[in-house]
Formats: structure tokens, C-alpha cells, sequence
């Protein structure tokens, strides 16, 4: 559970179980799968090493880009929950309907955000491809892991169009 | 416009940004961006973008924060918390006020797996609040007791506001969670004691039970037990990187999880919590590498410190007052995007000041204060999130008589933090 606005952090109503929603939650469960292999693969290269002196090549390296790409994949899933913690306490008096557009432009900065990172991000991974850029020792391809950034960044942006899209988000 | 100005006035459009309700890690990312194009222009800053944002995302060192929330979400799908509270009750059930008692050493003991004071509030307010209320504990006592008690999930190490202090200041996790052993102890102290005074005060309490199966207890514990010396004494030993004992813990717990029958629901729940807080986490991480980038180029911070060695004021006077500030801050944001908004800022200032220790112990030592500070925005109002999950869990009561609950195990957090501060050697000594 995280350490922030429980409020914020409960499942937006109404989207709960929508396609989309359920695009964004397939993703999150994915990258949840990617940690728990990793989780795996490391506890195996710490038991290879100590026991057998052979640890798992480029264990480093994978959980540094497993981690990478897990972490990308829960991006669209904390955008549609709307989990990214704000502060209300100074807004609390502000009218309902002054809180909703703030909210409304709130959506819209961090979809616009989104939005910019992913399209430069795009760029970064065609000139990691085209460079060919690699880790040390399994060769793993960085723009790989750029793209899927790019792209999780790029649903968020959408995510947020989308909540923008519904009537009044959340207000809490 | 020269560079200290141009950042103060990005700090200001930053808090702006944040009482119109923009998320903490959206605002922190448009001001640093503006700010930065302000002081070198549009093409070097989306230049920077074509790989920064990756480069947050695929960091190592960052890793280890999704694996020990994973450990955490785990641990509190487990059914491990009924087995840590009747081993706590086996031990504590005789004394006055011992339910009361028992949630929070359970809370206690929940705390050395998990690293998250929610999931711990949460994780035992479940088990414990449905006895407190049999045994006919007052409202104020059995919610403030869970409330604080769930506060030793970050204060016990492994704790995530630690791991995210370790990162953002270079320092090593392992000589921090060693640090924060004593005063997460004493935190534990403070609190029973604090059951105990409240008890003995309003007469409530007196049932004195014992549960009938504190060996059952005990052999349902060790496991907890058992992932714990694994974990954390395997990175003292220096068996395992943090980043390594962590995926240790993931996959221990999954195994006391598969083997106690956790659901598919449950499992898939974990992964979730884990998602929604670890994207939390790196979007703030990645917002405050902008922002902190922006703020170093204004050179801000130096200033902050520099004037700090200039303005004669005592060290121990400007502790206080960041420490002040933190507490005041901790009432109006959460914890973890505080830390990684201030502590950038404050951290320089702080190690500069001469207190009669190395940087390296006064790194450690405001860690921890660190720590203990955040940990009290948990259970103040008007935000003390600990307090909202616990009331809600109770499902009765108005949210003043919750907080009201809260005020003896602040009391108890003043004393800790003052003795905190006066002898640094309580925090150093083991490290």
C-alpha cells in the first residue's frame, strides 16, 4: 500500500474493469512478473556463486534492466488510478466546481508532460538503434528498453485524455 | 535575472503548482523543464530528455525499491499478522492495556519484513481492531494504538523512506538500517509505554487475557522470523548487495505465501499495490532529477549553504529548524515525495554544519532523524495517512476522537525525537 492519499490511491469508480482499465492492470501484472523474475534469477546467482561458483551472467545487468521495464509497464496503471500523490489541503475550501477544473488542468499538464517524454524518448530509442547501443555483457539493446518507456509514457498520455475525457474526475 | 533568483522563483512556481492540486511529480517535471529552458534554452533541454527519463527508469541503484515493496505487499498477504499478534499477546497479554499493547509489538514484528507503514497499519488494524473492540477497548485507544503502531513499519528496518534516503544521499543502506535498530526499538518502547500510561490513566484495559496458543504463535512466527535474520543479516554479513537481499525477501515471502495458501486474487493484488506504488515512486524520482538538475544549475542550494556558514547561526539551531520544517511539511504531503523533494536541498546544508562528527556519521544521524520526523507526519492531522486507514478500518467514530487517540504516542515521538537530537551516539553507536 503506498504512503500516500489513500483517497487518491482507491480504484477511480466507475472505470474499474473498463477495457482500458484493464489494459493498464495486464501491463502492471506483467511487470509484476517481470520482478518476480528477477527476484528468481538473483536468488539463483546468489546460490550459484556461494555454492557452485557460478553466478548468473549479467545478473546485474538484467535487474537493472528488468527493474527498467517493469517500472515502465506500471506507469499507464498509476495514471488511469490517479495514485500520483497531490496535496488538497490549500484547495480544500475552493468550490467544488473550481476544484474539478484544477483537476481537470491538472490531468492535462501531467498527460502534456507524458506526452513530450514519450516523443523524445521515441527519438532516444531510434538513436540508441541506430548507434546500437548494448549492455556490457548480454548485449541487451537499449532502445528496447527506451521504446517501451516511450510507449508506456505515450498510454499514460492517453489515460490521462481519457479521465479528462469522463465527467468530473475524482474530487476528494 | 541571475541563477540563485531564476531558482527561487522555479521553487515558488513549484509550490504553486502543487496548491492548485498538480501532482507532486508533474509539478516538480514542468517546473524543472521551464526553468532549465529558461537558463540554456529549448535544444539542450530536449536533447537531455531523448535519454534522462531512461536513464531514471534503468537505474540500478533504484531497483531495490519495487523488489522490497514486492516483499511488502507479499508479507501482508501471507497471514502472517494473526500469528505475530498472538505471539505478541503470549507475551504481553498479562499486562494492563495488553491488547492494546500486543497490536503495536505486532506491528512491531510485522515491521521487520514489510517497509511500508500503510501496508503495516493496514496489515495488522485488520486482525487487531475486531479483539481490541471485544475486549472493549475505547475508539481513541485501539485507533491511535494502530495508527502509531503501524508508524515501526518505516521506523524497523528494511524501510523504504531509508532505502529512498540511502539513494538520493549516497550513503549505504546497510549502515542506515543498522542506524535506525536503537531508535526503531525505542519507538516500540515508547509506544507500549504509551498504552500503558493511557490505560493506567482512563482505566481501560484491565482484561489481562492471555491467548491460549502462544507456542502455535511462536511456530507461526519463526518463518517471519526467519526472513528477516535472512535479509537483513545477510546484507550485514555483506552475503548480499540491498538490491540482492531484497529479491532474498521477494522470493522467501512467496514461498511462506504459496505455502500458506495464498490466493490467486491476493497474488495478483500484491503485484498491483506494487505497481501503482513503485510507478508513484519513479515518476517523483524522475520529476525530481529535472527539478534537482534546474535547481543545482541556479546554484540555489550552494547559496542556501553558504549562506548557512556565513548567518553565525548555531548548528544545532538550523537542525532543528529543518527538522521543524519537516514536521510541519509531513502534515501537508506524503512522506516519500517529501524526502525527495527536500532532502536534495537540505541534505548539503545539513552535512556542512559542524556538530563535532565526521559528514559521514552526520549523514547517517539525519537519516534517521529523517526518518522519525516523516514517520510523525503519519499520525498528524489534517493528512496523517496511518490515522485515515486505521479510522476507516474501524468503520466507526468521528475522526476527531481518532486523532485525539493519536496525541499519547505523539507525545512519546516529541520525547524520542529530543533525545534523538541531543545524543547523536544512540543512532552511531552500533555503526
Amino acid at each position: 500500500m503506498p504512503d500516500s492519499d489513500p483517497a487518491a490511491a482507491a480504484p477511480a469508480d466507475g472505470h474499474a474493469g473498463g477495457p482500458v482499465h484493464r489494459l493498464a492492470r495486464g501491463l502492471a501484472v506483467l511487470g509484476g512478473g517481470i520482478l518476480v523474475s528477477l527476484a528468481l534469477i538473483t536468488v539463483a546467482s546468489i546460490i550459484g556463486r556461494n555454492l557452485l561458483s557460478a553466478a548468473v551472467p549479467g545478473d546485474y545487468e538484467l535487474v537493472e534492466y528488468g527493474a527498467g521495464l517493469a517500472a515502465a509497464l506500471f506507469l499507464p496503471l498509476a495514471q488511469i488510478e490517479l495514485v500520483h500523490p497531490r496535496i488538497t489541503i490549500f484547495s480544500d475550501r475552493f468550490s467544488i466546481t473550481l476544484r474539478r477544473l484544477l483537476d481537470r488542468l491538472a490531468l492535462a499538464v501531467g498527460g502534456g508532460l507524458s506526452l513530450v517524454l514519450a516523443v523524445q524518448l521515441c527519438r532516444g530509442a531510434w538513436d540508441a538503434f541506430l548507434f546500437n547501443d548494448q549492455s556490457m555483457i548480454l548485449r541487451l539493446p537499449s532502445w528496447v528498453g527506451i521504446a517501451v518507456l516511450a510507449a508506456a509514457l505515450c498510454l499514460a498520455a492517453v489515460l490521462a485524455v481519457y479521465r479528462l475525457a469522463r465527467p468530473a474526475p475524482d474530487t476528494v | 535575472m541571475d541563477g540563485p533568483a531564476i531558482g527561487f522563483i522555479g521553487f515558488a512556481a513549484l509550490l504553486g503548482l502543487l496548491v492548485l492540486r498538480v501532482p507532486i511529480a508533474f509539478a516538480m517535471l514542468l517546473t524543472g523543464l521551464v526553468g532549465s529552458i529558461a537558463l540554456s534554452g529549448f535544444a539542450p533541454v530536449l536533447a537531455s530528455l531523448k535519454t534522462q527519463p531512461y536513464a531514471t527508469f534503468a537505474n540500478h541503484a533504484f531497483s531495490v525499491i519495487p523488489l522490497f515493496l514486492l516483499m511488502g505487499a507479499l508479507a501482508a498477504r501471507a497471514g502472517l499478522a494473526r500469528a505475530l499478534f498472538d505471539l505478541a499477546r503470549a507475551g504481553l497479554g498479562r499486562f494492563r492495556g495488553g491488547v492494546a499493547m500486543s497490536a503495536v509489538a505486532g506491528c512491531g514484528l510485522f515491521g521487520a519484513i514489510c517497509g511500508s507503514s500503510l501496508a503495516t497499519a493496514a496489515t495488522m488494524g485488520r486482525i487487531a481492531l475486531p479483539e481490541l473492540r471485544r475486549q472493549g477497548y475505547s475508539h481513541g485507544l485501539a485507533t491511535g494504538a494502530l495508527a502509531a503502531g503501524g508508524t515501526l513499519g518505516i521506523l524497523i528496518p528494511p524501510s523504504i523512506v531509508l532505502v529512498l534516503f540511502a539513494i538520493l544521499t549516497e550513503q549505504n543502506i546497510a549502515t542506515l538500517f543498522l542506524a535506525a535498530f536503537l531508535p526503531g526499538a525505542m519507538a516500540l518502547m515508547g509506544y507500549l509505554a504509551a498504552v500503558w500510561i493511557t490505560a493506567r490513566l482512563r482505566g481501560e484495559g484491565e482484561d489481562r487475557t492471555t491467548t491460549d496458543a502462544p507456542a502455535a504463535g511462536f511456530g507461526a512466527a519463526l518463518p517471519a522470523l526467519g526472513i528477516f535474520l535472512t535479509v537483513i543479516g545477510g546484507i550485514y554479513s555483506g552475503l548480499f548487495t540491498p538490491t540482492e537481499a531484497a529479491a532474498v525477501g521477494v522470493v522467501l515471502t512467496l514461498a511462506l505465501a504459496w505455502r500458506r495458501g495464498i490466493s490467486r486474487d491476493d497474488f495478483i493484488a500484491a503485484l498491483l499495490e506494487t505497481a501503482t506504488t513503485s510507478a508513484m515512486i519513479y515518476m517523483i524520482l524522475l520529476g525530481a532529477d529535472i527539478f534537482s538538475a534546474f535547481l543545482a544549475r541556479t546554484q540555489a542550494p550552494q547559496l542556501l549553504t553558504e549562506w548557512a556558514a556565513v548567518s553565525g547561526l548555531s548548528p544545532w539551531l538550523l537542525l532543528v529548524c529543518v527538522l521543524a520544517l519537516y514536521l510541519l511539511m509531513g502534515c501537508i504531503m506524503d512522506s516519500l515525495s517529501m524526502i525527495i523533494l527536500t532532502v536534495p536541498l537540505f541534505f548539503p546544508l545539513i552535512v556542512s554544519l559542524d556538530f563535532g562528527l565526521s559528514p559521514t556519521e552526520v549523514a547517517i544521524w539525519f537519516g534517521i532523524l529523517t526518518l522519525v520526523v516523516v514517520e510523525v507526519g503519519l499520525i498528524t492531522p489534517p493528512i496523517g495517512m496511518n490515522v485515515f486507514i486505521i479510522h476507516r478500518l474501524s468503520g466507526s467514530g468521528d475522526m476527531a476522537a481518532t486523532f485525539k487517540g493519536v496525541v499519547p504516542f505523539l507525545v512519546s515521538d516529541v520525547v524520542r525525537i529530543a533525545l534523538l537530537v541531543a545524543f547523536p551516539a544512540i543512532t552511531l553507536v552500533f555503526v
